[in-house]
């Protein structure tokens, strides 16, 4: 493409860029506040800024400034730039924007968002003898207010919090919204008083209205802590910057004067390099009204917004990269630098704990690695005697099986075992026959993962045997029947 | 223990230093780390092929004839200590000198990652020290692939209960081989070498600041070691036939036996990448033969004695018939190799297995898919799933995806289409092994989320030479080396 100068599209958007910032104007620093005002504004106001994670709020808050600054300076700076030929004309659509801006702030009820803050709520049952009974509290998001973690001292009954008679309750917690809740008293006449961040109200029951709904203002200050206290101020800034700015600039564009300016005056403050991008600009302005729906109708789950607001910087970036090849290498790093810190931010605020399960371990037995995957006690026991156990026959007596918790599902299929009995036999060893048992030679420990150790003697045991379970207080033996039969140490009454 | 680790680094180096002048110094230094493991592996896998037990002294013994018998060569033809070889042997010594200080590190210090596979590869490693071939519990051939617990076996025969400190050196050899690679293949694009720098570190930060690959690094298992051999395989074919280069192709079937020896479904992926560059015009027939003939033997010889092992373990996936599936596989791909200079195959067939392959495995995938339409539907929302939330892949992918979005597409560089096709293929075959098991699921340690640790490295490799070309002034021009043959 070829401009009128004779200038090639790469070389005009080159000196575009060389020259951008050292000519930065007035017009464009109100400009970029504004939109940064605007951004901050549907933030809060769509996209739930206070209650997003910080890593997500810079994410949303940079994308929105990106999608709005782009669209303001490549379909509206022009146009207001070519209004602003006309001295007088600007000058009078100021007055009009400051004298609308003035009404809606006479004339609205002007709520401010919920921001993060320190709400206290008390409630007060002022009457002689009404009961109240307080039901479900729903704070922010729909959570539910757990009356017992939250209240310990107050009665509870059927799930009801009860206020007795001249009782206040206290609640405080940092929060983004209002509380919610339902109240019912026992008897006729009754009120209760609701101090919501210090402003009480009263509210009565009556024949009608034996229970009564309880709506507090999210919109409310209440105490917030100083980055949230600075952000709610300009959030209120923010709103009102939008609406002065917003009526300036609706002003300019609708007023019949319009109509003098010629395109031609339009055109030529428009940014060359911006009209390559008048697709995608466009296209990320229909992706912000999606989100924004999105987040509105489906109280939009976040990944699916990134997801949105990802696409969208590719399709800019799309466009941005058939300027310059030499640009794709400077954005390539740039998102694999986002991705580093993406992935940085996983380690701070790991989703998963793999990685935090590789810390320096003390023990290099066999015994302990197999401790380590968090196994099941049947499957640890298979470990540690895989050779004896494999196809053999295990018989234990079910309050043994239930104690040292085996699954025989497990030890069939890890063991392929020949069979698995349960049979009522004595198991509980004495001190002589432990004592006999010991003596025969060297018994292979192996710990049973829930307390206790297991102990098989390789001298008298044989893989696939029949193997009978025996305890001794935290004791487990696994003895062949072969020895048992032999050897006369334990009597237990075998029947093939 | 440590003098025999020793052993096997000098085994490697002699191994390598054949190829002293052909190849970079620094490859060769690096890469003998695991040359010295490779040849750990095999000598065990012949060892107790022929039925001789796996000992201290039958194991030191096999690697010090080696030592020796290759020293007797080199001295012989009077290349063991020549002059000009100074910056060699400081590579080497240097090397020597990192990796020690790693595996030292780690056997002090016990970080490592296991899960049950883990100990199940563990005791298979003691299974092999204590009856060969021939007894298996939890874990066998059938299911589980020899090399981890042959490595196991390392720390075994000294008197340890399993080797937790070699893992980490393969962490690194990856590391530094990755980069080396990525550079390489980057600076024929790239002219401004910060630039390049930067995108490799990057990019090699990016895979490894990930959770699931940063647990890999000590994790005793076998995907990332499978990643590891894939891309050097495929790095190795790729700069032997751009750089015209027959010496990289010396290293292409030992890191394929390395691959092949991992895991028992590798070998799938193994002969697509065969097939796929044994079609491909740049390499000629005989080395083509050289190249892959000697994996193909070994995974042949390797399956065939699986096929005569009764095992019978919890964990075996390979049937009787699913093994001579692969013993056929592997001989009709011997058979190609042979076949090339047949005009059906050399100009009819061959040139089109870059797309008819993949193709064809969408064919199968779909077919299968159709009739399998719940579990096609499960494997891929799940697979989505895993990939860019539950996988621990961290924004790997979604940095992949974001990249292959906004760069163009009309972008070619040396070996393209090759690559392209293993990729696509890989993520094919993943699929419709899918739906021949049990559904896959969305938690980190699913198969199907841990086999793509094998062809991020190959997907990122790409991506460097992608952006590389894409952001070069010729980015479009085509490359010389599609008229070269490597012989």
């Amino acid at each position: 493409m070829r401009f009128k100068s004779g200038t090639t599209q790469y070389e005009e958007s080159e000196s575009f860029l060389r020259n951008r910032f050292k000519s930065i104007r007035i017009d464009e620093i109100l400009l970029i506040a504004l939109t940064g005002f605007l951004a901050f504004s549907i933030m809060t106001r769509v996209f739930s800024f206070f209650t997003l994670p910080h890593l997500i709020k810079a994410i949303v808050l940079l994308y929105l400034v990106l999608v709005l600054g782009l669209l303001i300076f490549r379909f509206v700076r022009p146009s207001i730039l070519a209004q602003f030929q006309d001295r007088k004309a600007f000058l009078t659509a100021i007055s009009i924007a400051a004298v609308l801006t003035l009404t809606l702030f006479l004339l609205i009820d002007y709520r401010m968002v919920p921001i993060r803050t320190t709400h206290t709520l008390q409630i007060t049952n002022p009457s002689d003898s009404s009961r109240v009974a307080i039901y479900e509290i729903h704070m922010p998001g729909d959570e539910l207010l757990s009356f017992s973690e939250s209240f310990p001292q107050q009665r509870i009954e059927d799930d009801h919090l009860i206020l007795a008679p001249g009782e206040t309750l206290s609640y405080s917690r940092e929060m983004v919204g209002g509380i919610q809740f339902d109240a019912e008293a026992s008897g006729l006449p009754a009120r209760i008083v609701v101090t919501w961040d210090g402003v009480a109200r009263e509210y009565s029951f009556d024949g009608e209205n034996i229970v009564i709904d309880v709506k507090l203002d999210g919109s409310s200050w209440g105490v917030p802590s100083l980055p949230y206290r600075i952000l709610g101020l300009v959030s209120i800034l923010s709103d009102w910057v939008v609406i002065f700015g917003g009526s300036l600039i609706l002003t300019l564009l609708l007023w019949p004067w319009k109509n003098r300016v010629r395109s031609s005056n339009a055109n030529a403050f428009r940014i060359e390099f911006l009209d390559h991008l008048s697709l995608s600009i466009i296209l990320n302005s229909i992706i912000v009204v999606l989100g924004g729906l999105y987040a509105f109708f489906f109280n939009g789950q976040t990944n699916i917004l990134l997801l949105l607001f990802l696409t969208g910087v590719l399709l800019y970036l799309r466009d941005l990269v058939k300027f310059k090849r030499q640009w794709i290498y400077v954005l390539t790093i740039g998102l694999l630098t986002i991705g580093i810190m993406v992935n940085g931010y996983f380690w701070i605020y790991p989703p998963h704990d793999l990685h935090q399960t590789i810390i320096n371990r003390p023990y290099n037995s066999f015994a302990y690695l197999a401790d380590r995957i968090g196994a099941s006690n049947a499957t640890y026991l298979s470990i540690g005697y895989y050779q004896y156990l494999r196809e053999a026959h295990l018989i234990i007596p079910e309050s043994l099986y239930e104690e040292l918790q085996l699954s025989e599902g497990r030890l069939q299929a890890l063991n392929q075992l020949r069979d698995f009995t349960f049979r009522d036999y004595d198991h509980e060893l004495t001190d002589d026959q432990v004592v006999s048992l010991f003596y025969e030679g060297e018994w292979e420990v192996w710990p049973n993962r829930t307390g206790g150790e297991y102990y098989l003697l390789p001298d008298i045991s044989r893989p696939g045997d029949t193997y009978y379970f025996f305890s001794h207080g935290l004791k487990y033996f696994l003895v062949p029947q072969a020895y048992i039969q032999e050897s006369g140490v334990i009597d237990v009454s075998i029947s093939d | 223990m440590f003098l025999f680790l020793i052993e096997l680094y000098f085994l490697g180096v002699l191994i390598t230093k054949n190829f002293a002048g052909r190849l970079p110094d620094f490859f060769l230094a690096v890469t003998s780390i695991l040359v010295g493991y490779l040849a750990y592996v095999l000598n065990g896998l012949i060892l107790v092929s022929i039925g001789i037990p796996l000992t201290q002294l039958s194991m030191v013994l096999m690697v010090s004839l080696e030592i020796v018998g290759l020293l007797v060569f080199q001295i012989a033809r009077k290349e063991f200590l020549t002059r000009g070889r100074r910056s060699l042997w400081l590579h080497y010594l240097g090397t020597g000198f990192g990796y020690f200080g790693i595996v030292i590190f780690f056997y002090l210090n016990n970080l490592f990652f296991v899960t049950t596979d883990s100990v199940y590869m563990v005791v298979m490693g003691r299974n092999l020290l204590e009856s060969g071939l021939s007894q298996w519990y939890f874990a066998s051939p059938r299911g589980m692939g020899l090399f981890v617990p042959l490595l196991q076996t390392l720390g075994m025969l000294f008197g340890r209960d399993y080797t937790w400190f070699v893992q980490p050196a393969f962490m690194v050899v990856f590391l530094i081989l990755f980069a080396f690679f990525g550079m390489r293949s980057g600076q024929r694009f790239m002219k401004r070498k910060v630039l390049l720098y930067l995108l490799v570190i990057a990019v090699t930060i990016l895979l490894f600041s990930s959770d699931l690959i940063f647990i890999m690094t000590t994790y005793i298992h076998t995907n990332f070691n499978s990643g590891l051999f894939l891309f050097l395989a495929i790095a190795t074919l790729y700069f032997g036939i751009i750089e015209e280069n027959s010496a990289w192709f010396i290293f292409t079937p030992l890191f394929l036996i390395g691959f092949g020896a991992m895991r028992v479904e590798n070998v799938v992926i193994a002969l697509v990448v065969i097939l796929i560059f044994a079609a491909s015009k740049k390499i000629t027939q005989r080395v083509k033969r050289q190249i892959f003939l000697p994996y193909l033997a070994f995974q042949f010889l390797l399956y065939l004695r699986i096929l005569f092992m009764d095992p019978n373990t919890y964990s075996d996936q390979m049937s009787d018939g699913q093994i001579l599936i692969t013993l056929l596989a592997i001989l009709i791909t011997i058979a190609l190799l042979f076949l090339v200079h047949i005009k059906l195959f050399k100009q009819v067939l061959f040139p089109l297995v870059w797309w008819a392959l993949p193709a064809g495995l969408f064919i199968l995938f779909a077919g299968f898919g159709i009739a399998n339409s719940d579990q096609l539907i499960n494997n891929l929302a799940v697979y989505l799933k895993t990939v860019f939330v539950t996988g621990n892949w961290g924004a790997v992918w979604w940095v992949v995806v974001a990249l292959f979005t906004f760069l163009p597409v009309k972008i070619h560089f040396p070996l393209k289409r090759e690559l392209f096709s293993i990729i696509l293929s890989f993520f094919l075959i993943i699929q419709l092994l899918g739906l021949f098991r049990v559904p896959y699921h969305d938690r980190w340690f699913d198969s199907a989320n841990r086999i793509l640790v094998h062809i991020t490295p190959v997907l990122l490799f790409y991506l460097v030479m992608l952006i590389a070309k894409a952001g070069s002034k010729n980015s479009k021009g085509a490359e010389s080396v599609h008229n070269t043959t490597v012989s």
